[in-house]
């Protein structure tokens, strides 16, 4: 039962935060919050242009959500596994393949690093255009 | 099935979970003998010393679990006093004993209580807080004591996942020892490296995640030089890392929905 209710809020805040995005263009919209990160350095986190690339994606374009944040686009499958894992049990083999917390890591640390190298071709990281 | 050497003692309150512990009981010989799993070892005989009892049935056994439900740490006696505080309740001195004894224990939660917390310990069952736990729930019964059994196989002496059979026969004295260490400190269940919400809150434009996810990468580094208990403790930090995370962009949001409306209303 506690299980349950975990699994029906998490799926429901996914679900609820997927129609806001889907509806509400993140671009340069007010009513996202700037990514704090963002904010104090002028450079990028991990994490910047995360709800404009779900926002492609929820429209069907995943070349523009690459572009916005290629991180997220390699991740989501990942997480998706992870969350169905969690929630119910079931493809725990599945998931200890794509469990390896050091490998995210890396590829977060380098992708972060990288996406702020103001010069081509790591500059098609970059979340603007 | 071949039988696996070891015995199992299963403690409980009568009046918290006669009926789980019985359940229980008849659902783990699906896994085991039915002269491995004890239910009932605290009969005493007038007359005898139940210390000694105790002692001398806590020797045969290797595993100990502790079902603990809704009314285990509050239960009390005729005259109001709280059974965990008297220093001849059985559970207590079953627990203590198999504890300094230092047999396996594992705390068998079930109809959803929660892990006892150490305060509410009496002081020679501390260390019963920091066992690995196991949740059983009535929905999920078969599948849990599953898990539960898979859990009591790998610190059974012979089901033990680190010594291989052709090794055994090769064990010197300090070998023992060390294998003795690895009983003692080998936790049921892997904890979960909470990567999930880790990678989630990354994702989320949150710096704090990379906290949670070199957190996480922690779980399962220490799990793997056989940190368990260390392990445990960094799982429990990985979530609070990404909870942390979470909370602040929930405050974050709110500041800017409350600038958002100011700014509504001054135009």
């Amino acid at each position: 039962m506690k299980g349950q209710t975990r699994a029906l809020l998490f799926l429901s805040t996914m679900i609820l935060s997927s129609v806001i995005i889907y509806f509400n263009p993140p671009g340069n919209s007010r009513y996202y919050p700037k990514c704090i990160f963002k904010s104090l350095t002028t450079l990028e986190c991990p994490g910047c242009g995360s709800a404009r690339s779900i926002y492609s994606l929820l429209h069907g374009d995943i070349l523009e959500a690459a572009d916005f944040n290629l991180l997220l686009l390699i991740l989501l499958p990942v997480l998706m596994i992870g969350i169905f894992t969690s929630l119910t049990g079931h493809c725990q083999k599945l998931w200890d393949i794509f469990n390896k917390p050091r490998i995210y890591l890396i590829l977060i640390s380098l992708f972060w690093i990288a996406r702020n190298i103001p010069f081509f071709p790591f500059t098609v990281l970059h979340s603007d255009k | 099935m071949s039988q696996l050497p070891g015995t199992i003692f299963i403690n409980y309150r009568k009046d918290d979970s006669r009926w789980n512990a019985l359940a229980l009981y008849n659902e783990l010989q699906k896994y085991f003998e039915k002269d491995q799993i004890f239910k009932d070892f605290n009969t005493i005989l007038p007359g005898d010393d139940f210390v000694f009892s105790i002692e001398n049935a806590l020797r045969k056994c290797d595993v100990l679990l502790v079902i603990i439900g809704p009314n285990w740490v509050s239960m009390t006696d005729e005259s109001g006093k709280r059974r965990l505080d008297d220093a001849d309740d059985f559970v207590r001195l079953e627990v203590a004993t198999a504890l300094s004894r230092n047999i396996q224990v594992i705390p068998v939660l079930i109809d959803n209580t929660t892990m006892p917390k150490a305060a509410d310990l009496p002081e020679n069952m501390k260390l019963l807080y920091r066992r690995q736990f196991v949740e059983i729930d009535n929905t999920r019964f078969e599948d849990d004591v599953r898990n539960l059994a898979e859990a009591i196989k790998k610190v059974l002496p012979d089901g033990s996942i680190r010594v291989q059979p052709d090794d055994h026969q090769h064990l010197k004295k300090t070998d023992d020892v060390k294998r003795t260490d690895n009983k003692i400190t080998a936790s049921v269940a892997r904890p979960g490296n909470n990567l999930v919400l880790a990678i989630l809150a990354v994702v989320c434009c949150l710096p704090l995640g990379i906290v949670a996810v070199m957190a996480s990468n922690k779980v399962d580094v220490l799990w793997a030089s056989g940190q368990h208990d260390e392990a445990i403790v960094a799982s429990k930090k990985a979530k609070s890392w990404s909870i942390y995370a979470f909370i602040t962009v929930a405050v974050i949001y709110f500041l800017y929905a409350l600038m958002l409306a100011s700014n509504a209303s001054s135009y």
